[in-house]
């Protein structure tokens, strides 16, 4: 089984690295007070301190919650290490408010309210190097032939990802990163390290004695599995329709880039509520809440289009693709490790990927690029109004990889560039209809979907489906010709795609 | 699709969810639903996805008494939404797919797939669409 073969190999990593840190660490009587820039102060008890304590977590102030966004909003430098802090408060405040908004009628389970905060700290642990960034890279790797992720989007399944063939009913739904944060959660190295924890503590905290890794990292995952119907809601604040993770990327990111988001939480906060039906029992909200639920909608579309898909921010992510070849192909490895390994994704940052290791290789040349902010340019930009008719819109959403691969091929051999001096990007779109998927209650006993209550979430799906932009870059100077090069590639396409002049003006060639 | 050749559909052959996804709105389509309701949607796809579970990924829903929902589904669907479908005015509740677009996406998919493709995804537009006439009536 693939899914154990991986386990150990990341128990392998592990134990040495937790064995040392167990020698080192000492128990402490009070817990600790952090100061955030979004959530103002908050209390990290001694286990928990235990936990960030622990190198795997600190290897989190090293990956750049934004990725590559820095090198265009100059502000976004955080780390996923305060994000991942930021949500374990966030799901606090969410526990509070939903036993306070009970008056006393829901008892919250003391076990799975650690577990909670627990997962909420842990559940980016796995990332790799700019995060989703390396992610779109690694969940393509294969182990003896076959994908081992897939992230889920094949169809036939004598090829779909291994490991969601092998479990799936936890990981059908879930993303490498998440998959690898269960998997190292799920070792032996971790849950021995977890005992000795418990070991430290339970005489403060008898409930911690219950705590189990396995149900944690589920809750990472969004599967019920070990939770239970009945009490999804607990993992619905880890991984659900409006989640701790969103709570608090949205509102930290808005605040790192400077963008100007609206959500109000502490609304939100006061109109919670755990809606039973069937056994099934969901967070959701009263109906003075969905507003804020719009916000969330509304706050993540922004974000796309404003930073995760800004031109700029893709074409850094364009280098970084290539140096992630580059270096899979053996020209240097960061730290000797090899990146045809998913699990050295759990092991290397930011910084590894552009420090100087990679001295006198093709991957230096690309790291100094990326520091030096020499980034690709614009030559084309394909969105909704540069389509001459309906057809070539089909047909430029069903190119495909190799397709992809040809067109950077036709132009630079036309042109007489490099292999690599043009570069087709077409960012995915980000999911927005989720949220929309939260239960509202109109009145006890009476509810419904923000969804239907009011279409939000298709609004949103609108908006980012027409407001999807794709970029041709290239490192050319002359990014008119290319420019010109590329379109007239894609009208000779077998399904010709043709382009009017708007994908010219919009790159402002 | 840079490749003019029609390709049998081999079993290696990467089919992306969201290609049978298209083949199976098209469908649909072509044969006089161009309109589905995005939540009913998910709902039939969820009740449907076992049963047809040799065309599609592992697929995992979570239900509420509500609807069902599905992270990869709605990725997929996404992914199409202003580019192969429309969410038309003015409620945006509804993918929409013109049957002449439907027949290019057909033909398209056929093309890349294998006519076998089409076939296998009959079976499951037709409970599809029974499950949608049923639910209409219904409600």
């Amino acid at each position: 089984m693939l899914e154990a073969k991986l386990r150990t190999r990341l128990n392998d990593y592990l134990s040495p690295l937790l064995n040392d840190y167990q020698k080192k660490i000492t128990r402490r009587l009070e817990p600790k007070i952090f100061r955030d820039v979004i959530w103002g102060f908050h209390n990290y008890r001694p286990y928990e301190i235990a936990i960030i304590d622990l190198p795997l977590f600190q290897r989190l102030r090293n990956l750049f919650q934004t990725s590559l966004a820095l090198f265009t909003y100059p502000c976004a430098v955080h780390s996923r290490f305060e994000h991942s802090l930021g949500v374990a408060s966030v799901a606090s405040r969410l526990l509070s408010a939903i036993e306070e908004r009970s008056g006393g009628h829901l008892d919250l389970n003391p076990v799975m309210k650690l577990e909670v905060r627990l997962a909420a700290l842990l559940h980016d642990l796995a990332h790799g190097p700019f995060s989703h960034s390396s992610e779109k890279f690694y969940e393509r790797l294969t182990d003896e032939g076959f994908p081992i992720f897939s992230h889920n989007r094949i169809s036939n399944r004598r090829i779909t990802g291994r490991l969601n063939l092998e479990r799936p009913e936890l990981f059908a739904e879930s993303s490498a990163s998440e998959l690898l944060t269960y998997l190292l959660l799920t070792t032996d190295a971790f849950k021995t390290f977890w005992k000795f924890v418990v070991g430290m503590y339970e005489r403060d905290e008898p409930s911690l004695r219950e705590v189990d890794p396995e149900r944690m990292a589920s809750m990472i995952l969004g599967a019920d599995l070990k939770i239970g119907s009945h009490g999804r809601f607990y993992r619905e604040i880890v991984n659900g329709p409006f989640d701790a993770d969103k709570l608090d990327y949205l509102p930290r990111d808005g605040y790192f880039t400077g963008l100007d988001l609206r959500v109000d939480i502490e609304r939100l906060l006061h109109t919670l509520k755990v809606v039973t039906q069937d056994s099934v029992r969901t967070l959701g909200v009263v109906t003075s809440g969905s507003s804020v639920l719009e916000q969330v909608i509304f706050a993540k579309s922004q974000l796309f289009s404003s930073v995760y898909h800004h031109h700029k921010v893709r074409a850094a992510h364009q280098l970084l693709l290539q140096l992630l070849r580059t270096l899979s192909e053996g020209d240097s490895r960061p730290r000797g490790l090899d990146l045809n390994d998913p699990v050295s994704y759990t092991i290397l940052d930011d910084y590894d990927l552009l420090g100087s290791a990679h001295a006198e290789s093709k991957a230096e040349t690309i790291v100094t690029t990326i520091k030096a902010r020499r980034l690709p340019k614009r030559a084309l930009v394909i969105t909704y109004p540069c389509f001459a008719d309906g057809e070539s819109r089909e047909n430029f959403n069903r190119l495909d990889e190799d397709d992809v691969k040809l067109i950077e091929a036709q132009v630079e051999s036309e042109l007489n560039l490099h292999p690599g001096d043009v570069m087709v990007d077409i960012p995915e779109p980000p999911r927005v209809f989720g949220t929309g998927q939260a239960l509202v209650e109109l009145a006890p006993g009476r509810t419904m979907l923000l969804q239907e209550l009011y279409p939000a979430g298709a609004w949103a799906k609108a908006y980012v489906g027409y407001r999807r932009v794709a970029y041709i870059f290239t490192t050319s100077v002359d990014r008119r010709k290319v420019g010109l090069a590329a379109k007239d590639a894609l009208r000779k396409l077998a399904d010709p795609i043709k382009l009017n002049e708007n994908a010219l003006d919009l790159a402002k060639t | 699709m840079a490749t003019q050749t029609v390709s049998p559909h081999a079993p290696t052959q990467v089919i992306s969810l969201r290609d049978t996804v298209l083949g199976l709105i098209s469908l649909m389509a072509s044969q006089g639903r161009t309109r589905v309701p995005i939540t009913e949607f998910f709902k039939i796809f969820g009740d449907l996805h076992e049963k047809f579970s040799s065309l599609l990924p592992p697929m995992l829903f979570t239900h509420t008494a509500h609807s069902a929902y599905s992270k990869q589904l709605d990725d997929a669907l996404q992914s199409l939404v202003g580019y192969s479908v429309e969410l038309p005015n003015p409620t945006l509740q509804c993918i929409e797919l013109q049957d002449q677009v439907a027949k290019r996406h057909l033909i398209w998919l056929e093309k890349k797939f294998g006519r076998n493709f089409i076939d296998c995804l009959e079976p499951f537009a037709r409970s599809f669409l029974a499950e949608l006439d049923s639910n209409q009536r219904t409600s």
